[in-house]
């Protein structure tokens, strides 16, 4: 079993729990799923204080109608998908201001012994904000949730065809940007 | 701050620092607090919601019950408007109470019946 394997069960057991004991259990969905969930939503608001409100917004939703989890193949694809539908709502309601490139507004953790790494973490972060929304979701779908594009193009409505062009054209910009910070930082 | 990767022009390299970032962004500490918060809000209030449609249903199925009961009773024991006298039976059907209806049409009859009994008494007098 894979760890993302292991991680898709221990969501639905977890959702299965939700809906059998309630809102006492939402605490562990959260410890579970709150910092995949913002993360995902960040590259999409491009302002954690959204993303957080989305996420809020979802899993307050989700301890509502708990049976909307439970009994799910894939309830956590399903949890992405509710969130990025609350970013879209949301993000018709109001817009934050961010300077371009700005990470001012990023709550982050970096170990002391990945100190050194902080650099390429924000890096990295920055070029996630400056690629199309469409495109950085589908980059953090694949790489940090490890997802195949079919399974990606079922939380996104979209072919995987289309997802895999996608990808490639969102590789394609992060690339040479990496590769230009990276030069950067070796001075 | 160098970085030990440096084969930037293969994709998976850049794959490789994506993935490395992952944990990088944290929710910050007043996240879960606020989530059960509202979470715990939300329920109490579906509660409360719940709780006040129950109590309008059985005071609506109360209601009608009582009705419903008061009706059956009248039905079984209808008053006898020959017996009564025509003020009593006006008095009577004049309520407009529902479960009165039977009692309008036997003031009616009685009525009638007596305004018979009046006119054949008349005609019998010299």
């Amino acid at each position: 079993m894979t760890a993302q394997d292991d991680f898709n069960s221990r969501v639905q057991e977890t959702a299965d729990r939700l809906a059998t004991v309630g809102v006492q259990a939402l605490g562990v969905l959260f410890d579970l799923t709150a910092q995949r969930l913002v993360r995902f939503a960040a590259t999409l608001t491009h302002h954690q204080q959204d993303a957080e409100d989305a996420v809020q917004a979802t899993l307050t939703r989700l301890a509502s109608h708990p049976q909307r989890l439970a009994g799910l193949a894939r309830p956590w694809a399903y949890l992405l998908r509710m969130v990025r539908n609350e970013v879209l709502a949301s993000a018709r309601h109001r817009q934050h201001c961010s300077p371009a490139g700005s990470l001012a507004d990023l709550v982050t953790h970096c170990p002391v012994d990945e100190s050194q790494r902080e650099e390429s973490h924000r890096a990295v972060w920055a070029a996630l904000r400056a690629l199309p929304p469409e495109q950085a979701e589908v980059v953090v779908l694949k790489i940090w949730e490890e997802m195949t594009f079919a399974q990606i193009g079922e939380i996104l409505d979209i072919s995987p065809n289309t997802v895999a062009s996608r990808y490639q054209y969102a590789m394609a910009k992060l690339t040479p940007r990496l590769c230009r910070n990276r030069e950067v930082l070796r001075g | 701050m160098a970085e030990p990767l440096d084969c930037c022009e293969q994709s998976d390299d850049v794959e490789s620092l994506v993935r490395a970032a992952g944990n990088y962004l944290r929710p910050s500490d007043d996240l879960r607090p606020r989530v059960l918060e509202s979470a715990r809000a939300e329920s109490n209030e579906r509660w409360a919601q719940r709780q006040i449609w129950q109590v309008a249903l059985v005071v609506a199925l109360l209601g009608v019950c009582s009705t419903s009961v008061r009706s059956r009773l009248e039905v079984a024991a209808p008053p006898s408007g020959i017996a009564l006298g025509t003020g009593a039976m006006v008095r009577r059907a004049e309520a407009g109470n529902d479960g009165w209806n039977n009692v309008g049409w036997n003031t009616v009859e009685s009525f009638t019946d007596l305004r018979r009994r009046h006119a054949a008494m008349l005609r019998l007098t010299p």
